[in-house]
């Protein structure tokens, strides 16, 4: 089944909304994907560059990691990209996933999910001290950008 | 039919950001005191963040109705998340971004919950005794209210609206 999207807002379009303008924006501009896989291999693609981008702007980033879900889950356009993000200067709160829509502007056409956490707090998470959602687990870690340098 | 998760986010979001606008009409008001301006701050930095935590697969409205906190950690990722939004090079808000995380470290302790093992009675709502000395928050200097005319002082205030309406208009969206 393909999978469409409004190259615009990046509103994933069902059937009876295709060929049509966007209902949300109204633009008839859209993005196509052949197959489920072609939709996982574009979000690990956009995991990758926000991972880079966080790595650049934030000092006390020490790892992120991607979540992931189940399998069929994770094949879901609609299904958030997942991050873990452990950051030396954030406020150890447990384990927080902060919700966000698509961010077209900065080349983030998934819904994304980031949860911070303190270098403690993430070997309890490795302890299974401390737990994720329900049904996450941990996927693989993003590597610092080769020039990383963080932005003054 | 009990309210879905994303009924109550949007409930949040709007509350985040009628409380948002109250307080930008008490900043010009000469007459409001510094306390209750940084308690409409607080409340709405509050909201927002709930907002953007209530998912059915992460933290459940029951589990934020009646907590408090919730602003230290996830609001300087819903800033930076915003910065995104708008197609921001984040390489070059990095010390904006560092602003943002010492000022929602201060912006959570004006909640009076929030005393940081007791180091930080100080707040914005009720008088405290620190030492032997009782403070009100009608006589307090308040860090945010500080930190807010220093240099990012403005963007924040900007990314803080900015993020709140996209919340209440992408949860509108995804309900109709």
């Amino acid at each position: 089944m393909a999978y469409i999207r409004c190259d615009k807002c990046c509103r994933w379009l069902t059937l009876e909304e295709r060929g049509k303008p966007c209902p949300q924006c109204g633009s008839s501009m859209t993005h196509s994907f052949n197959q489920a896989l072609d939709v996982i291999d574009d979000k690990s693609e956009v995991a990758c560059q926000i991972a880079q981008k966080h790595f650049q702007v934030e000092a006390g980033l020490e790892k992120i990691i991607r979540l992931k879900g189940s399998a069929e889950a994770e094949v879901s356009p609609v299904e958030p990209i997942k991050l873990l993000e452990v950051n030396a200067n954030t406020v150890p709160s447990g384990v927080l996933p902060v919700n966000f829509g698509p961010a077209p502007a900065s080349g983030i056409p998934y819904s994304t999910v980031i949860i911070e956490v303190s270098p403690a707090e993430f070997l309890k998470i490795q302890a299974h001290e401390l737990r994720l959602p329900e049904g996450w687990f941990l996927g693989e870690e993003f590597p610092r950008p080769l020039e990383e340098s963080v932005a003054k | 039919m009990k309210a879905t998760t994303a009924a109550w986010s949007l409930a949040f979001a709007r509350q985040a950001q009628a409380d948002f606008y109250v307080w930008q009409a008490l900043e010009l008001n000469n007459d409001a005191h510094p306390c209750h301006r940084m308690l409409l701050l607080q409340m709405a930095c509050e909201k927002i963040c709930k907002s953007r935590l209530m998912n059915d697969r992460g933290t459940l409205p029951a589990d934020l109705q009646s907590s408090h906190g919730f602003v230290a950690n996830p609001l300087p990722t819903v800033i930076r998340a915003q910065l995104e939004f708008l197609g921001e090079d984040l390489r070059t808000k990095s010390a904006f971004l560092q602003f943002t995380r010492h000022l929602a470290a201060e912006i959570e302790i004006l909640n009076p919950a929030m005393k940081r093992d007791g180091k930080r009675p100080d707040n914005c709502e009720y008088p405290w005794e620190h030492g032997n000395t009782l403070h009100s928050p009608l006589d307090w200097q308040f860090i945010p209210q500080q930190l807010l005319h220093e240099k990012f002082g403005p963007l924040f205030v900007k990314m803080l609206r900015m993020s709140i309406c996209r919340a209440v208009e992408e949860l509108q969206n995804s309900q109709s």
